[in-house]
């Protein structure tokens, strides 16, 4: 996970989807305990109350669970709700915007796949 | 309020244990050259200046004691009001330890013979006998005119620290120039002595010649003066301020 | 609880430090103090700590006046660029006095920190370079334990490597003890993701002064051809903007409406450093 201030999203959403990654590569698997908000604030010098921000998006979105008194643990289940949700999001987050430059260089529907078909091939 | 007495006491303890340190060793010295020193005194006595030389001793103290403080005051949390009431109470306490030492060695002097001190012999004429009276009477003089000395160059550098470069210098040569040639001039020239005679008229009332070499008047005129010293510094350290950085 | 600032104002001869500034500082939070050079930064914290007195106004601490107060003074710690320490003290002592003036002061959390940051203790005050000043600042700063710290410049003359162990040790001791940190510095980008609320002063007035997050949200900038952008940033609350030949970037402030941008804009966020220019230029 990395945290840029720089960066095109807001620091507590980089919290979020950082854990999302690390929930994804099963770096964090489930029903196993997170690093606390503190722990996260002091990691990448930022606010405690923005890390929290970030870490209770992920509790809304039933990705994770507070135990009290113990700590963050992530959900059973976790990884497969954030497979199918960013499956939805492959859609904008890249098909269109390739689809955007492929129009600005000129490039034609058939290239693209094409050129998909090559990416696998390596 | 505690903290801060115990940050003033603690800056006068060092220069003040010098000190002692170095009247010791005169003292030491001259006790073991008394033969010495009582053969060049034609009348057998020698005045000792050591209530002088504590009085020269504090005012100097007086003049180091006020920025440090009180930059050190501010950086901690601390009013002026505090730093002017503790270093009242430190000096008090320090003037009063001071006393106490000066007089017991101008008791322990008398009774060895050799030493007179400076204040006894100016006010011989009151206390012609040598009693706890006089002892006493010694001990608050010592305490009022060092305390007074002291204030005098707390005041002094409290006036230095609110004035600005420019006044600073007109004052460092002007007040001189004043008392030294402007004063005499006007004096001689147009008031026919009477300035300085005036002046002298003042200094033998308040010293006590006038009314007989009575030492309860300049206990009183240390009073009055110290506190008209420790009420201007006030008024000076109240609005203060640091100077760089702003 | 909280610091209140009302209608402080401060001249130094003819040039005006503070106008009619007014300010509330709450409790527990950590605030950039942001400005640049001659802004009123230092002179608004003197002012805060009574080291200077305002011309007017006034400054509460917890409901009381901080001028002339110790016990108002005694809940705030600041560390000024130039610290108000005895030249020929040592290190030590202004810890030992350090805990005689503050009662909650943790010498041992201060004893820690000297360790890790390698600060000499036996050192005289004025024997330390800059960067060691800054760290025996800092150390002060972070075991006073007082609900108030404010940091003129903390990371003066630090190496990268001190200083991101004092942001790291601020975090973590804010975690654990809140307080609230005033911090007032010229390095943005290292303290933007600290920092929870921001507090801009221009020229001795407050123009800002809001969360972080919200103040980077109220911003954007849009670049890309340039008459396409004059055209999108005619109706808008223009900040700032930059030219490179046929290309603009426009600095904006107000909330984007994603569907009236045209195709060939782009559309990025704002982040504090180039809002900062932007509002302080």
């Amino acid at each position: 996970m990395l945290i840029n201030t720089e960066d095109q999203r807001p620091i507590f959403i980089q919290i979020a989807e950082g854990i999302e990654d690390a929930i994804l590569t099963g770096a964090y698997p489930e029903e196993s305990q997170i690093p606390s908000t503190t722990e996260i604030s002091i990691r990448y010098n930022i606010n405690p109350a923005t890390a929290l921000k970030g870490v209770n998006i992920l509790v809304d979105s039933g990705i994770m669970y507070k135990k009290r008194g113990v700590g963050m643990f992530v959900m059973a289940g976790a990884r497969e709700k954030l497979q199918q949700k960013r499956r939805n999001q492959f859609f904008e987050n890249y098909i269109v915007k390739l689809i955007a430059e492929a129009e600005r260089l000129g490039i034609s529907p058939r290239e693209i796949i094409m050129m998909i078909e090559r990416g696998y091939e390596r | 309020m505690k903290s801060a007495m115990i940050y003033q006491i603690s800056e006068m303890k060092k220069p003040l244990l010098i000190y002692y340190a170095i009247i010791f060793f005169l003292l030491l010295a001259s006790f073991l050259t008394t033969e010495v020193f009582l053969h060049i005194s034609a009348n057998g006595t020698t005045i000792n200046g050591i209530e002088i030389s504590s009085m020269i001793f504090i005012f100097v103290c007086g003049l180091n004691s006020f920025k440090e403080p009180f930059r050190m005051f501010l950086q901690n949390g601390l009013s002026r009001k505090t730093l002017f009431l503790s270093y009242l109470c430190s000096l008090l306490s320090v003037t009063g330890v001071m006393a106490i030492i000066d007089t017991s060695i101008g008791a322990i002097g008398r009774s060895l013979g050799s030493y007179q001190s400076a204040f006894h012999e100016f006010y011989r004429q009151y206390f012609p006998a040598v009693g706890p009276g006089q002892v006493f009477v010694g001990f608050a003089l010592s305490l009022l005119l060092y305390t007074t000395s002291a204030l005098t160059g707390y005041f002094i550098t409290s006036l230095y620290y609110r004035m600005s470069k420019g006044l600073k210098l007109l004052v460092s040569i002007g007040v001189p120039v004043l008392l030294i040639i402007v004063l005499p001039i006007v004096d001689m020239g147009y008031a026919n002595g009477a300035i300085s005679r005036g002046l002298g008229e003042i200094f033998l009332l308040a010293s006590g010649v006038k009314a007989g070499y009575n030492p309860l008047y300049p206990l009183g005129s240390c009073i009055i003066l110290s506190s008209v010293l420790a009420g201007l510094t006030y008024l000076l350290q109240r609005r203060a301020v640091i100077k760089e950085q702003v | 609880m909280s610091i209140e600032i009302t209608g402080v104002s401060k001249s130094f001869g003819p040039v005006a430090a503070l106008k009619d500034v007014s300010l509330s500082i709450a409790e527990g939070k950590i605030y950039g103090l942001l400005g640049r050079n001659g802004a009123g930064k230092s002179t608004l914290l003197n002012i805060i700590t009574n080291r200077l007195f305002a011309d007017s106004g006034t400054v509460l601490i917890d409901g009381e006046p901080a001028a002339e107060n110790d016990r108002a003074l005694g809940k705030v710690y600041l560390m000024s660029e130039k610290h108000l320490y005895p030249e020929g003290m040592k290190v030590a002592n202004v810890l030992k006095w350090s805990r005689h003036f503050y009662p909650d002061f943790d010498m041992d959390f201060a004893l820690t920190l000297a360790e890790k940051f390698g600060l000499n203790l036996n050192k005289k005050v004025k024997a330390l370079s800059t960067g060691y000043s800054s760290i025996l600042k800092i150390i002060v700063s972070l075991s006073v334990n007082v609900p108030y710290v404010l940091l003129d410049e903390p990371v003066l003359g630090l190496d990268a490597n001190h200083r991101d162990m004092f942001y790291k040790i601020l975090v973590e001791r804010y975690s654990l003890r809140p307080a609230t940190y005033v911090i007032s510095t010229h390095l943005i980008e290292e303290v933007a993701g600290i920092i929870e609320d921001v507090i801009i002063i221009k020229e001795g007035e407050i123009i800002r002064q809001e969360s972080c997050e919200g103040l980077i949200a109220q911003g954007y900038t849009v670049s890309g051809n340039r008459t396409v952008v004059d055209q999108f940033i005619a109706d808008k609350n223009v900040i700032g903007s930059d030219d490179l030949g046929g290309l603009k970037s426009a600095y904006i402030l107000g909330t984007l409406d994603r569907g009236a941008v045209p195709a060939d804009l782009e559309i990025t966020r704002l982040d504090l450093q180039k809002l900062f220019i932007q509002l302080t230029a």
